[in-house]
């Protein structure tokens, strides 16, 4: 027992450091945007062709590496500014993984750039087809209600805003401040994902991990189950994919952290507190086929 | 004390918690029980981004306690129906909470051999190892005394499985801890191999015939020699060692196999 207990430890703990620096700068990165670079910006630079715009919407990450926990209230605000619904569902989908620190993180974790390559190809292959399902599928408003305007007092987002001087200290020490609040937003979700990711390790025995995973279809719905309830942050998710490297398929391993990063517990709720409950579960549904499918294309392809 | 004030005090207590017990991991070298050690540079950048982040939230606290902000936010708490906000608190921060406790309050160790029933043994020299492994070491063809340390534990092992013949007979020394098959009873000498951290670690070993006298003890660490064999094991030829002669040693203060990736 007392063993036991020391193993959780020292697996549970060493998740949770691999996964910090990436933790850690991504949400610099993401408070650097926050207070440095306007959405106005980003919606400017929207081509008007829908097939350029769900094109731009996926590489947007590129630049404006956003994690999963964030993209829920810039995609109503794009919305609400006029930026089409696919566009900022290709976004929403495609930001989190397919930036440099998830690209690099994911390297890292796997220590393999055809791995990283491949999460990558099916994540754009999944927001792209989305995307356009969903510009076929829905024309008229998704939000709940459209006309709220955003409104962002002191409390909405759950944390209580900057009060510290506009000098140039007093900015710089306002950008680590969100960050520190948005560090305590994800890093939640990571510590309950590590911890459940350790208890997997520590119960589950290695032959009923061989059998769900030497089995091609159960691996992959296991895994997509997996991610959608952890519900950990994309730059750290590939961490505990790995921890499964020698466990699980290629396939089931590329579509866990395709699906979670994209669709989670904590981004649902969020969507069903944002758009109408009908558009989330085709959201949700489609994301779970093209991930099933893509996983499978992609990793053969490769 | 408002709970825009307790807030922010949670927040930095527990920042100041998690820099220092980083700091102290990275200064006294315990960080490598847990992660592969071209981790430490990224480490030493987030514990300083830590004490940074520290520092805004120490700031913004003086700062909302002089312009008497928490006493205006208190007041929109409520206005949002926020009635528990107290509890809302502890269930904000219960897992950092819980993080803190479990690093603080449990000692560090390294891996247990039990574990091995979890990951399974050998596993990472499978079919796709055995497939880009198509010669065999050229430094080991020659020798007839073949020393596994640290540094070549994995590429050894991995040539032991894919060209056994090719070492029959040859005198092999290997340290590491004993491990025995639940079901076959099988006996094997093993390593714990780290590529990122050590939830990915993967049980490398050799199995060993210690004769049927041996003493040898799960979980107990040897340092042995033997001439190299092969047995017939589900249609697999597998490398055993016939051990000439093995010691009892006290368990490393770093155990663990660090893969090279450059």
């Amino acid at each position: 027992m007392w063993q036991s207990l020391l193993n959780f430890k020292m697996i549970f703990l060493s998740i949770l450091i691999d996964a910090l620096p990436f933790i850690l700068i991504s949400v610099i990165v993401s408070s650097f945007l926050h207070n440095f670079i306007s959405e106005k910006l980003i919606q400017k630079v929207l081509p008007k062709n829908k097939i350029y715009s769900i094109l731009l919407a996926c590489f947007l990450g590129v630049i404006f590496p956003i994690c999963d926990c964030g993209t829920v209230p810039i995609v109503k605000k794009l919305i609400q500014k006029g930026v089409p619904t696919y566009s900022a569902i290709a976004f929403m989908l495609a930001a989190p993984i397919m930036n440099p620190l998830v690209i690099f993180s994911t390297f890292y974790a796997f220590n393999s750039w055809e791995i990283a390559l491949v999460r990558v190809t099916t994540a754009f292959f999944v927001a792209y087809i989305a995307a356009w399902i969903i510009s076929k599928s829905f024309k008229k408003t998704v939000l709940k209600n459209e006309f709220i305007t955003s409104e962002h007092d002191s409390l909405c987002c759950g944390h209580t805003h900057s009060t510290l001087p506009t000098t140039f200290i007093g900015k710089w020490l306002a950008f680590f401040y969100d960050a520190s609040n948005e560090f305590f937003e994800m890093g939640r979700f990571l510590v309950f994902g590590s911890f459940l990711s350790t208890i997997a390790q520590l119960c589950i025995p290695h032959a009923t991990l061989l059998n769900i995973g030497h089995n091609p279809f159960f691996s992959v719905i296991a895994m997509i189950l997996f991610a959608f309830l952890i519900s950990v942050c994309s730059s750290a998710d590939a961490f505990i994919a790995a921890s499964f490297i020698s466990s699980f398929s290629t396939e089931s391993l590329i579509a866990f952290t395709v699906f979670g990063p994209m669709i989670d517990i904590k981004n649902t709720l969020m969507l069903l507190h944002t758009f109408r409950t009908n558009f989330v579960l085709f959201l949700i549904t489609i994301v779970f086929l093209l991930t099933f499918l893509g996983s499978y294309i992609m990793t053969n392809l490769f | 004390m408002t709970y825009t004030v307790k807030d922010n005090c949670v927040k930095a207590l527990i920042l100041l918690c998690l820099a220092s017990i980083l700091f102290w991991l990275i200064m006294m070298n315990q960080v490598i029980l847990y992660v592969h050690p071209r981790f430490i540079i990224l480490l030493q950048i987030s514990d300083v981004l830590f004490f940074l982040m520290l520092l805004a939230q120490c700031m913004h606290l003086k700062n909302s306690l002089k312009q008497n902000i928490p006493l205006q936010e208190d007041v929109a708490i409520k206005s949002h129906n926020f009635g528990k906000a107290q509890y809302k608190l502890f269930f904000y921060y219960v897992t950092f909470i819980f993080t803190l406790a479990v690093a603080l309050f449990i000692p560090s160790t390294s891996l247990d051999s039990k574990l091995i029933e979890n990951k399974g043994l050998n596993n990472n020299i499978s079919d796709k190892f055995k497939s880009d492994i198509s010669a065999p070491l050229d430094n080991f063809q020659d020798t007839k005394f073949i020393k596994i340390s640290d540094k070549n534990y994995v590429d050894t092992i991995q040539n032991l499985y894919c060209h056994p013949a090719d070492y029959i007979g040859k005198n092999v020394e290997i340290t590491g801890f004993a491990y025995i098959d639940p079901t076959t009873k099988r006996v094997s000498i093993a390593r714990y191999v780290i590529s990122c951290c050590i939830a990915d670690a993967s049980a490398v070993g050799l199995s060993i015939d210690a004769g049927a006298e041996n003493n040898l003890v799960a979980g107990h660490w040897y340092e042995m020699q033997g001439i190299i064999s092969t047995v017939s094991y589900k249609k697999d030829i597998s490398p055993v060692l016939k051990v000439t002669w093995s010691n009892e040693i006290k368990k490393p203060l770093f155990t663990y196999i660090f893969v090279q990736t450059t």
